[in-house]
Formats: C-alpha cells, structure tokens, sequence
C-alpha cells in the first residue's frame, strides 16, 4: 500500500481517477432521468473524430509530439456532436434514436480514416479507446482538474434548473424556462464529461462511468440528490479499486474499473430484496411515531 | 365576488389560434378570452383538440399562426410565467431516476428566469404537499406511490407557486376517491369558493374536462370544442340542472370507466 502512495505516477493515475470518478455521474444522473442514457456513447464516437482531426493538425504544424491537440479536438467535436444529437432531438421526435447512430458509426469511421491521413494508424487510437490512465503526466492532471471542476460547477450549480427541465420538459415549457438552452448545456456539459473520462476508461467505456454509478445509486437511493451523490460515491469508489487492482495485477485499468462497476451492479440486484425487506419493517414502525408526533403538535 | 376589474387584463387572450400537432392542424381558429376568477371547462370530444389548444396557450406547441396573451403579455419570456399552473396529463410521475415528492414539487418554485428555488423552497413544498394530503409522503420515491398520490404531486407542483391561471388537463386520469376530495377541496380554496387565510385573489382556471362530474358546483363557463374549433361556449349555473341540453358532440362516447364519484344530481350528460 505504501509502495502504492509513494508512486508518483499511480498518485497522478489516482488523482485523474478521483476527480473523473466525482464528475462524470453528475451529469450522469441527468441523462439517465431523461432516459438518454447512450448519449455519452454517442459522443465519445464523435470525440474519437475529434482526437483524429487533432492529431491532422497537430502533423500539419510539426507539433511534437503529434497528439498535442488530440484532447483539445475531442473536445470541440463532442461539443459539437453533443449540440447536434440535442437538436435532432428536439426537431424530430421519431428520428431521434436514427441520429444517433448514424454519428456512432460516422464518428468511429471517420475517427479511423482521418488518422490514417494524419500518417497515424488505428493502433494509435487504442489508447483513446481503451483508455491510458498509466501514462498521465503532470499537465494531465491539471487539465482533469479544470474539465471536472467546469463539469461540477456548471452541473450542480444548474442542478435545480437541469432538474426541472429533465423530470418534465413540458412543464418546464410552460413555466417558460430557456428549455432548449439548459438541454443544450447538458449536452455540453456531457461532451466535456466524455473528453475528461476518455483518459480514464477510454471512449468506448466512457459512458459506462457516467451511468453504471447512477444505475447503482437508483438501485438504493429514495431521491434524485441521493442518488446523485451515492453514484459519486460509487464512481470514485470502483476507480480507485480498479486502479489498485492494476498496480498488483498485469489489468487494463478502464475495462477493470468498468467490470468493478457492472459487477457491484449485479451484487446490489442480488442483496437488494434484503435491502427492501428490512426498510418494510422499518417503515411499518416510522408511521405510528409520525403519528404521535403530530398529536403532540396539535396539542400545543 | 368573481367580478373582473376594468383595468385588469384578463388571464388568457388567445385570437385566431391555429396549432398543428403531428403534423395535422388540430387547433383552427380559436378565439378565446378568460378573465380573472372564470372557472372554465374545456369540454369535448377524444381527439377535438382540448389539449392541444391548453399546449398552445401555455406555448408548449408553437402557433401555426394567431396570437395568446397571458395577462396581457404575449406568449414569450416576459409573460408572468410564476403566475401561471399548469398539471399536464401523466400516468405516472416517476422518471429515470428516484425523486421524492418535495422534489418534484420544489422543481415547480422554477419559473421564467428563476433558476434557482427560493430560499423558502422547502417550506412551500412542504405546505403544498399537506394541502393536497401528502405530508407524510414527501420524503419516499414518487414510483413507490399510487397512481392518484402521483397526480397529487403533479397537482401540488402547479400549486406551490399560488397560481393566478391554474390549467389541468384531464385531472381525473388515475384519480380515487380521496385524491379526488383532496383536489375539489384545493381547487375550491384557489378559486375563492372557500376563504383562504392568506386572502389571495381568486385564480382563474381551466379545466380539460371529459366529465364534469364532482366539479359541476366550482364551474361559471362550459367551453366546448368540436374538430379543433369553439362549437359552444356558454355559462353554466354552478349546479346545472338540464338533463336536455347536449353536451358536445352527440357521437361522444366514453372510452374509459366513468369515474366511481359521482352523485346523481351533479350528473349532466345527454
């Protein structure tokens, strides 16, 4: 364990961990209310386009090394792609789901094709894939902390409005909320999400960060806060065990991190008719306390 | 006591209101004012356009063409949207993700450009979940509720922001008994048949109604709609009486079970 903390580069992995672990099933928890739970999958195979096209461009200018402006094009093209499904969604009701994968397979082909014009190959692309949270640099790191911190801070400080408009969009229409701006930031804000876990667990995995925590959490929790909250808990929770499983073991942290989860996923479904049955018998005596605590107000 | 005031604009203005909805125009030239304290119900047949026409007024659907003004303020950001309830027609409350009624019900407390609940969110959630009887429901998961307890949330969601124009569509949908008394009891406190302790103004409301049924006494107009156009709009005595006079279309027919409250004398139907 201490050999462990005393790693400078598994503290950096650990750091990248932990922020992604926190910020990726804020916005997580939006998506899965608005029953968009594949968005993320959407944009991470837009934002492979992104990493190819930077890559171009970072060849075009003699950048070294060629992938300096990988992130930064993962980030414009999820943005992008991220605002496009939005408004294909909210132009068509039937098409919706037709959107979406007509960018999946684009995004992924054209990801492949523009790196293979870049002078790459697609063996370049595994890392952004699979994830390569082994090789994080210090200016990783920092990067992280900025992309997660937007995302927390954009994310919770919006969460009652981001609320409102994702648990009834019609009536947040008719309280003449700016709907098609807040669906629109989250669409953002699950672009940047996307670009900020990509280090971690990859773009194929990426999604499954932002939404196997949450699955988890509505597994337990009674609210949308709680929920939000244990899903944080849980996604800082299996990153960090993924993570030290790959120290002792010869593991690919992303797809470690991501089995943890669906796996702790599976062990709550199986312990969960306990879970019910002893808040059955705790809720069978809540009432009758309730009870007299309301005939002692009325006394007064 | 329902009497308008001269200067006061009324809560709903709609002229020439054309709405299309799948792509069909369901809504076809409808003229319609409301003003402050008119209990009005929105009668008509399946498919004659009654929510349509609620979805256009409140700007859920754009206008073909035509015009709304609510109190006075075109359809926009600028009307006073915190003044303004609406309960939509839902089976169920539950979304995605576990939500407490206070949460559902808070959510309601964002309007126009509040953002953010107030800081006595809590409080009004709270106040407006006792009136519809849901006090010591406010802290479980919405899905583990009754279909009536749900409309109940929904209910107390438009409530919460003491409404001056309360809309419901269809608010007998999944109804029992009790959440049915507990509805009438509210809607007869928003509407000023009932005193309230804070002395509000009477709301006016409009009701998208299959049945008038228990809400006969709270009406004052019967707005009835027939293929997207106003085929009667007359005022109704608070216990209509006429068994003779036909109520919307006379091919209507009544797909669902007829809601179990009703007494005899507040029936009216053809």
């Amino acid at each position: 364990m201490i050999s462990l903390l005393s790693d400078p580069l598994m503290l950096r992995a650990l750091a990248v961990a932990i922020l992604v672990g926190a910020a990726a099933p804020v916005v997580g928890t939006f998506l899965v209310q608005r029953r968009l739970a594949l968005l993320g999958d959407g944009i991470g195979h837009v934002a492979l386009t992104g990493v190819a096209l930077g890559w171009l461009v970072g060849s075009w200018l003699g950048l070294v090394p060629r992938d300096t402006l990988a992130v930064p094009g993962a980030i414009v093209a999820s943005i992008v792609g991220a605002t496009a499904i939005e408004l294909i969604r909210a132009r068509g009701r039937t098409s919706g789901d037709l959107a979406l994968a007509l960018l999946f397979y684009g995004g992924i082909a054209s990801g492949a094709l523009v790196i293979k014009i870049a002078g790459g190959t697609s063996a370049n692309l595994v890392a952004y894939l699979f994830g390569s949270i082994s090789t994080v640099s210090s200016a990783d790191v920092v990067a992280t902390a900025v992309l997660a911190g937007v995302t927390l801070c954009a994310g919770l400080g919006l969460r009652s409005a981001l609320f409102t408009v994702s648990n009834d969009e019609e009536v947040a229409l008719a309280s003449g909320l700016p709907v098609r701006a807040l669906n629109v930031a989250l669409a953002a804000l699950a672009a940047l999400t996307v670009t900020t876990a990509m280090r971690v667990v990859g773009l194929l995995l990426v999604s499954a960060l932002m939404i196997v925590p949450v699955a988890i959490a509505q597994l337990i929790a009674k609210s949308f806060a709680g929920t939000m909250a244990l899903a944080g808990f849980v996604a800082v929770g299996v990153s960090v065990a993924g993570l030290c499983l790959t120290y002792w073991y010869d593991l690919p942290p992303g797809a470690t991190i991501v089995v943890l989860a669906v796996l702790c996923h599976a062990a709550v479904v199986a312990v969960r008719p306990v879970l019910a049955w002893r808040r059955k018998r705790i809720g069978t005596r809540r009432p009758a306390r309730d009870h007299a605590q309301v005939r002692g107000g009325s006394a007064q | 006591m329902l009497m308008t005031q001269p200067n006061r604009p009324a809560s709903v203005c709609a002229h020439d209101v054309h709405v299309a909805y799948d792509g069909h125009e369901a809504i076809r030239g409808v003229d319609l004012t409301i003003d402050a304290g008119e209990v009005v119900a929105l009668l008509g047949a399946n498919g004659s356009g009654k929510t349509t026409l609620v979805k256009g007024l409140l700007g859920v659907l754009p206008l073909t063409s035509g015009s709304v003004e609510l109190f006075g303020v075109p359809l926009g950001r600028a009307v006073p949207w915190r003044d303004i309830g609406y309960v939509p027609q839902r089976a169920t409350a539950a979304t995605g993700v576990p939500t407490t009624p206070l949460e559902v019900v808070i959510s309601g407390l964002l309007a126009g450009r509040r953002l953010r609940p107030p800081r006595d969110a809590r409080a009004r959630a709270t106040a407006a979940l006792e009136s519809m009887g849901l006090a010591d429901q406010a802290r479980r998961s919405v899905g583990e509720l009754s279909g009536g307890q749900q409309q109940r949330v929904l209910i107390a969601r438009a409530l919460v922001r003491q409404p001056k124009l309360l809309i419901l569509d269809e608010p007998n949908t999944g109804l029992d008994a009790e959440s049915q008394d507990a509805l009438v009891a509210a809607l007869r406190r928003e509407t000023g048949s009932e005193p309230t302790q804070t002395g509000r103004r009477p709301a006016s409301l409009i009701m998208v109604l299959h049945e008038i049924g228990p809400y006969a006494p709270l009406i004052t107009r019967s707005v009835i709609l027939r293929e997207g156009r106003i085929a009667e709009d007359r005022p109704a005595s608070p216990t209509p009486h006429d068994p003779t006079h036909p109520l919307g279309d006379p091919h209507h027919a009544h797909p669902g079970p007829v809601p179990p409250r009703r007494t005899p004398d507040m029936e009216w139907k053809p």
